[in-house]
């Protein structure tokens, strides 16, 4: 046993210390991807270096018995010294320097760690290795911790290498299942070299992601490309899927899809796998998605992107950016084309995305060009078309803020005018969007600025309008004569929010609650509100019982009285409906309201 | 106590009771907010504050309005129009359900900040006040502590105590220090610590001090914006141009950062007089955007220190008529400060300043405003209404009554982005009285798609002052085009048609009728076809007008002035008479019911007409056959260029029906069961195709019971009939018995037994239906 050494790993401490802050590395799957990669490196670099052609492959394999999941590759192999120079270096990897010899982009490795992270998961490590430089010997180097290590001569093999680890217990499950396939079958789906499973005849990356794929015409390529997406898309089917080709300065391509789920437009499903040289290298990477975008995912890849040193990260920098922009702009463009090109993957995508879109509009012009003429918002009509909406409300929509719910709105349901719901996800936002867009006005109901769309001021002569304010007015409220629809309305009475939350500000009570200087500054503003007026009563100049009553008292008839008492007690009774606007004693008013109806009936 | 542990627990609990999207929108609200996403914080913001009191959590309530509040007022400077909803919070904040709440003392922040934002120097004292007041009864261990020391210091900078708050700071970041060293302490108050040092001079400091801000990652959007840009000042400040050049984040990745448009400015500024920023146009309608939404905000006093420096570039380029604007926007907004201050001198110097650079360069005009169009529209000038309208306003000034000028005038105004000036001119000359009926429709034109009330003042001032009937009827024109377009067919016509009786010369009005008449049957079609019949008489006839008339003639069956038409646009149809009945390409029909589109497949039979191919489920009255003519304007756009070959050949136009012309009277009949071979399948639809019966396969994989043993499942069928009405039902369901003879199994079709009435039969298909496990 003279042959073998025993030796203690060279930690190379500027490479390790930029990952020492990260829990680098600690799952199987990491592992598993990391083995992969160096076998893939170790096969490019015997294609440099090496002058003979072989054919190429990398070999896993799951021991289910032993608890071994193995890695074979015939690349380059490595030799004693080279073992112990790269192999046992921590963070000296030869990729990288092999890479900055040859200006080869097509090495995967960065950091030379990828087989410390073998370690995190396994009992011992063995790797048996023939190097191309020198086919007549084999070495076996063993380890438990990376740390110490021995190295001996073994039966020389084919050339290439083939790293076995023995899973601790508990990470064993990777070996069970479908489950080491699915990881392969994800992780391997853009590697230019062939990666086999077992005994398996057919490589689990057999078929090359569709962009490609020169072989791809016609209807295949739509199936291909769904058929590529619905691997990486776990939770949900793809719905439609749109290519992202290079652009300038980005050399960014790969699949961008829809899911087939129902989204509300707060959700949140974006998942992007990223590809750097051919290796998963962030399989949630959805920040380089839009913000807006909670309902696609995607699989692209690109040499440009850096990743970190924890190798599950991507750097944040100018390329990272400029991805961005390209995947907004793909994005964009391929629902342009889907809108434009496949009717009813659109429709489906409308059915199934509609609210979280309206908020897709918003932030993109782009979108709203797209979407204005598509999406629904939700209406006391039911769901309808923004268009829809304008177009019934006569170039208005009419918006409900859902928290006054006043007397406007049963107005306008009466009317069967649609009402959008604006307490709903995106919809006041959009509907004025909408209205820049297209022309028309967003009409907030219980608003003053509504109010004022809503009944449309007209004036009576002076004496009929102290007579009417004689006849109708109680106490804190204010006569406005206008005209408005339905005409069968002779009045609509509207509390005014600004002089309750005057006169709650500036009572004694208010003293109690809120600090002495914030209470100065809140009643600052509340001195500029006129508290004299508690609620408008809305007379309708239109309604024929106005018209007819104003007409009776020109005439001096007595029945004008009568009926103004009726109508009087109609508004207390209204008041009813909104609250606040209170302080009118209804029992009085339901007095008033059968004295004067005994009285016309004498 | 501490929000955020509340934030979390409140989180938590919501997921654990099933309400997932409100828990996650109390992590998403601030995340957007911080990230500068309005469009994402607006649109969320209704909803979430609806279901906070559906769920009647005060306290949830308070945190949304909070968060939108700090979007508003913080990061969208919204100062006059947001007082009234900050002081409604504040009270909101302070009753008996609320008061617990840690939020409540931000609304108070949130007003002070309000108050900051309409005018800071003007309510500095206040704001002292109120922030002491906080200050008084929370330690550095809230959350608020920073932002509400922050808020104290910002005021005492805008009361000129540049020192105290200096001091005010090394006091509180050493109150934070002592409490609680655990928290980002280089960012404490980082904003306002970094504009007091390099108020005193200490740019050194307050370079390290921005720098190590930066370093952390993980950073808002919004804040990292406005450090970058704070760091491009100081640096301006110390002389180091280029640097600062480099380090002032750009317009385009700058604009949603509203907070941030002082400083921005004030460095574009520094960086213009050192010759280290190019002054142009460009720069030019940053500012100005910049400017525009402050003073639509409401942030009063920024928006003077914004339009100055406006002023000042815009002179130093040559942009008199922006320097202009922007003076008139600083002296609108002097009357709603709290108080003047240095205001008034800001206005006085750029007063001058306009004054002094019109003195020097003065244009002498043009001999007449004929020329000067000339000079203004030359070809192969680039279009600059910056630079056209100092121009264009001393020419009006001089030709008041010259109306082509005024017409480039307000136009120039409109493209510059001064719309309610350009409308203010055009009103001008309308209000005088005689106004030609150009003005009247560009003013008009301008006007219809803003406001619903602008209009109706512009139609009550067309009113008073038209002289013509023609003049009169522009506004009911322009409501009438706008209903055309947004398809309220009823009103279009209501309000074209007595203008086209009155004017014989109205041929746009014509069109724009004829147009609406398609979607109203027969008779409307026939109006249409009369009113284009005029249009050609009066020689204005188009190729639009061709396919306008080929529609209408088609639906009135003149097949011979539809096919002239159809030779006109060189269309490809067959010589011949009568219907034209091709069978071309597939298209898709769009249908509008009530307030739904249907779309649906069909087939071209010609130029304008198609006939629907969609067998619809039973039940409902079927589509199937009806031929309907439709706009053969279409709907879609085609592939682009780069488009691949599958695509096209999948790709299909989509028109809108515009009028049923015959229905094809078909109903769905549905049959289930085993599947037969392609062969027999194939077969059946033929034999059924010779009786004019349409079948539709549906999905593939479909599986049923097996019949024959329980619990077994056999590949399955389920077949739509479009059946015509010269078949009835016993007849059908005699051919369907016959024509699924040699199939493996019966098949089963109980409604269609049910429509015929026969008792056996009936009895047999439900048999069949519940073997089949239908």
């Amino acid at each position: 046993m003279s042959d073998i050494e025993f030796r203690t790993t060279q930690v190379d401490l500027t490479g390790l210390m930029t990952v020492l802050g990260d829990h680098l590395y600690s799952t199987p799957t990491v592992a598993l991807r990391e083995l992969v990669q160096n076998a893939h490196d170790a096969i490019t670099r015997r294609r440099l270096e090496g002058q003979t052609p072989f054919d190429a492959r990398i070999v896993v394999r799951a021991d289910r018995e032993r608890g071994v999941l193995s890695v074979l590759d015939n690349g380059a192999g490595l030799t004693r010294d080279e073992i112990i120079a790269f192999l046992a270096t921590v963070g000296a990897g030869y990729t990288r320097t092999l890479r900055q010899k040859t200006g080869r982009d097509d090495l995967i490795g960065y950091f030379g760690l990828g087989f410390l992270s073998a370690f995190v998961v396994s009992d011992k490590i063995e790797v048996r290795t023939t190097s191309y430089q020198s086919p007549s010997e084999a070495w076996l180097y063993r380890s438990r911790d990376g740390e110490r290590y021995s190295l001996e001569p073994c039966e020389p093999g084919p050339v290439g290498s083939v790293v076995e680890l023995h899973l601790k217990e508990r990470f064993r499950a990777l070996l069970e299942g479908d489950e080491l396939a699915s990881l392969l079958e994800r992780y391997c789906a853009l590697l230019p070299l062939p990666v086999f499973l077992g005994s398996s005849p057919n490589a689990v990356n057999a078929v090359p992601p569709p962009w490609r794929d020169e072989s791809l015409s016609g209807p295949r390529v739509a199936s291909a490309r769904k058929a590529f997406a619905a691997r990486f898309e776990r939770r949900f089917e793809p719905l439609c899927v749109m290519p992202i080709e290079p652009a300038e300065g980005s050399d960014l391509r790969g699949l961008l899809w829809i899911q087939d789920a129902r989204t509300y437009g707060t959700s949140d499903n974006r998942n992007l796998s990223v590809f750097v040289r051919g290796m998963l290298l962030d399989d949630d990477a959805r920040e380089l998605l839009p913000s807006w975008a909670g309902f696609v995912g995607g699989v692209i890849e690109s040499s440009l992107l850096t990743p970190t040193a924890s190798r599950e990260d991507l750097q944040r920098d100018e390329r990272w950016k400029a991805a961005h922009q390209h995947i907004v702009r793909a994005l964009i463009e391929g629902l342009s084309r889907v809108a434009n090109e496949e009717p009813e993957a659109w429709r489906r995508v409308l059915l199934r995305h509609n609210e979280a879109l309206l908020g897709c509009a918003l932030c993109d012009e782009r979108l709203m060009d797209l979407l204005a003429n598509e999406l629904t918002v939700p209406t006391s009509e039911g769901d309808l078309a923004a268009r829809v909406v304008f177009r019934r409300g006569n170039s208005n929509a009419y918006i409900s803020l859902g928290t006054r719910g006043g007397f406007e709105e049963m107005l306008f349901r009466a009317l069967k005018t649609p009402i959008a719901a604006g307490n709903r996800y995106g919809v006041l936002p959009f509907l004025r969007a909408y209205a820049e867009r297209k022309g028309g006005s967003v009409v907030e109901l219980g608003t003053e600025e509504g109010n004022r769309h809503v009944f449309k001021r007209a004036s009576v002569s002076d004496e009929d309008k102290r007579w009417l304010d004689a006849m109708l007015l109680r106490p804190g409220q204010r006569m406005v004569t206008a005209r408005f629809a339905p005409k069968e309305l002779p009045l609509v009475l509207v509390p005014d929010r600004d002089a309750e939350l005057k006169a709650r500000l500036e009572s004694d009570e208010a003293d109690k609650r809120m600090g002495a200087a914030a209470l100065k500054l809140a009643r600052i503003y509340t001195k500029t509100l006129d508290g004299s007026v508690q609620a408008d009563l809305y007379v309708n100049l239109d309604s024929p019982a106005i018209e007819a009553l104003i007409a009776a008292k020109s005439r001096g008839e007595n029945a004008a009285d009568s009926a103004a008492r009726l109508l009087r007690a109609l508004v207390a009774l209204m008041a009813g409906w909104s609250e606040g606007s209170g302080r009118v004693d209804l029992s009085s008013a339901l007095e008033d309201y059968t004295a004067t109806a005994l009285k016309l009936l004498e | 106590m501490d929000i955020w542990k509340w934030v979390r627990d409140r989180r938590k609990q919501l997921i654990r009771d099933g309400d997932k999207q409100l828990g996650e929108l109390l992590y998403a609200l601030p995340e957007h907010v911080v990230d500068l996403r309005h469009q994402q914080v607006d649109a969320l913001v209704p909803e979430a504050v609806a279901r906070a009191r559906a769920l009647n959590d005060p306290w949830l309530e308070l945190f949304f309005r909070h968060w939108h509040m700090q979007s508003r007022v913080l990061t969208r400077m919204y100062g006059e129009h947001a007082l009234g909803d900050a002081v409604a919070l504040v009270d909101f904040a302070h009753t008996k359900e609320t008061e617990g709440c840690p939020q409540s003392v931000c609304t108070v922040q949130d007003l002070a900040a309000c108050y900051g934002i309409v005018d800071g120097p003007g309510w500095a004292k206040e704001r002292i006040e109120v922030t002491s007041e906080t200050l008084a009864r929370i330690d550095p261990t809230w959350g608020c502590f920073d932002c509400i020391s922050s808020e104290h210091a910002d005021a005492l900078r805008d009361d000129g105590q540049i020192e105290v708050a200096q001091r005010f700071l090394e006091r509180q970041l050493a109150a934070k220090v002592a409490k609680d060293a655990s928290d980002d302490i280089p960012r404490f108050c980082g904003m306002v610590r970094i504009s007091v040092l390099s108020d005193l001079g200490r740019n050194d400091e307050a370079l390290a001090l921005v720098d190590a801000q930066l370093v952390e990652k993980d950073d808002a959007v919004g804040r990292t914006l406005l450090r970058r840009a704070h760091r491009a000042r100081i640096l301006a400040r110390m002389g180091r141009f280029e640097e600062a050049r480099a380090a002032l984040p750009s317009w385009s990745e700058y604009v949603d950062a509203v907070d941030g448009y002082d400083l921005w400015s004030d460095v574009a500024l520094l960086l213009v007089r050192a010759g280290a920023f190019t002054n142009d146009k460009a720069l030019g309608h940053a500012i100005g955007t910049m400017v525009a939404r402050l003073d639509k905000n409401g942030a009063v006093r920024t928006t003077i220190h914004v339009a100055q420096r406006h002023a000042e570039l815009s002179l130093a380029r040559g942009a008199q008529w922006s320097a202009r604007r922007a003076l008139a926007t600083m002296e609108r907004a002097i009357p709603r400060l709290r108080a003047p201050l240095d205001a008034l001198a800001r206005v006085r110097s750029v007063r001058e300043a306009i004054a002094k650079h019109e003195s020097d360069s003065k244009d002498e005009l043009p001999e007449s405003p004929e020329a000067l169009l000339d000079a203004v529209f030359a070809e192969n000038r680039e279009a600059d209404a910056e630079r056209d309208l100092p121009m264009l306003e001393a020419a009006h000034a001089r030709w008041p009554a010259h109306e082509p000028l005024l017409r480039s005038y307000a136009s120039a105004l409109y493209a510059a982005g001064a719309r309610d000036d350009a409308a203010s001119v055009l009103e001008a000359r309308t209000r005088a009285g005689g106004a030609p009926d150009e003005i009247v429709l560009q003013l008009g034109n301008m006007l219809i798609r803003e406001d619903a009330a602008r209009f109706d003042a512009f139609e009550q001032l067309v009113r008073e002052t038209a002289q013509t009937d023609i003049t009169r009827a522009v506004p009911d024109f322009l409501r009438g085009v706008k209903a055309v377009e947004d398809a309220r067919w009823d009103e279009a016509i209501a309000r074209l048609r007595p203008m086209v009786r009155a004017q014989s010369d109205a041929y746009n009005t014509r069109r724009m009728l004829a147009r609406a008449l398609l979607r109203k049957g027969q008779d409307g079609a026939r109006e249409a076809l009369r009113l284009l019949d005029e249009v050609e008489a009066g020689g204005a006839f188009t190729r639009p007008d061709h396919w306008d008339r080929m529609v209408a003639a088609t639906i009135v069956g003149e097949w011979a002035i539809a096919r002239a038409s159809a030779d006109t646009l060189e269309l490809g149809i067959p010589e011949g008479e009568g219907p034209i009945d091709e069978r071309w390409e597939l298209c898709t029909l769009a249908i509008e019911e009530g307030d739904e589109t249907h779309e649906f497949i069909a087939g071209r039979t010609g130029p304008s007409t198609a006939r629907v191919l969609f067998v619809s489920d039973p039940g409902v009255e079927s589509p199937y056959g009806d031929v309907w003519a439709f706009d053969a304007r279409p709907l879609n756009k085609a592939p682009g260029e780069d488009a691949d070959e599958e695509t096209r050949r999948r790709f299909r136009w989509t028109y809108a029906a515009v009028c049923r012309l015959a229905r094809g009277g078909y109903r769905t009949v549905e049959i289930d069961g085993a599947r037969p071979t392609q062969e027999q399948l194939d077969r059946f639809m033929d034999a059924l195709a010779e009786h004019n019966v349409e079948v539709r396969t549906g999905a593939p994989n479909y599986v049923l019971e097996d019949p024959a043993e329980a619990g077994k499942k056999i590949d399955a069928v389920y077949l739509q009939l479009a059946v015509p009405s010269s078949i009835d039902d016993r007849a059908l369901a005699a051919l369907l018995e016959r024509e699924t003879a040699g199939w493996p199994r019966k098949m089963a079709w109980p409604a269609l037994a049910d429509a015929v009435g026969d008792e056996a039969l009936i009895a047999e298909h439900r048999a069949r239906s519940v073997a089949y496990g239908v």
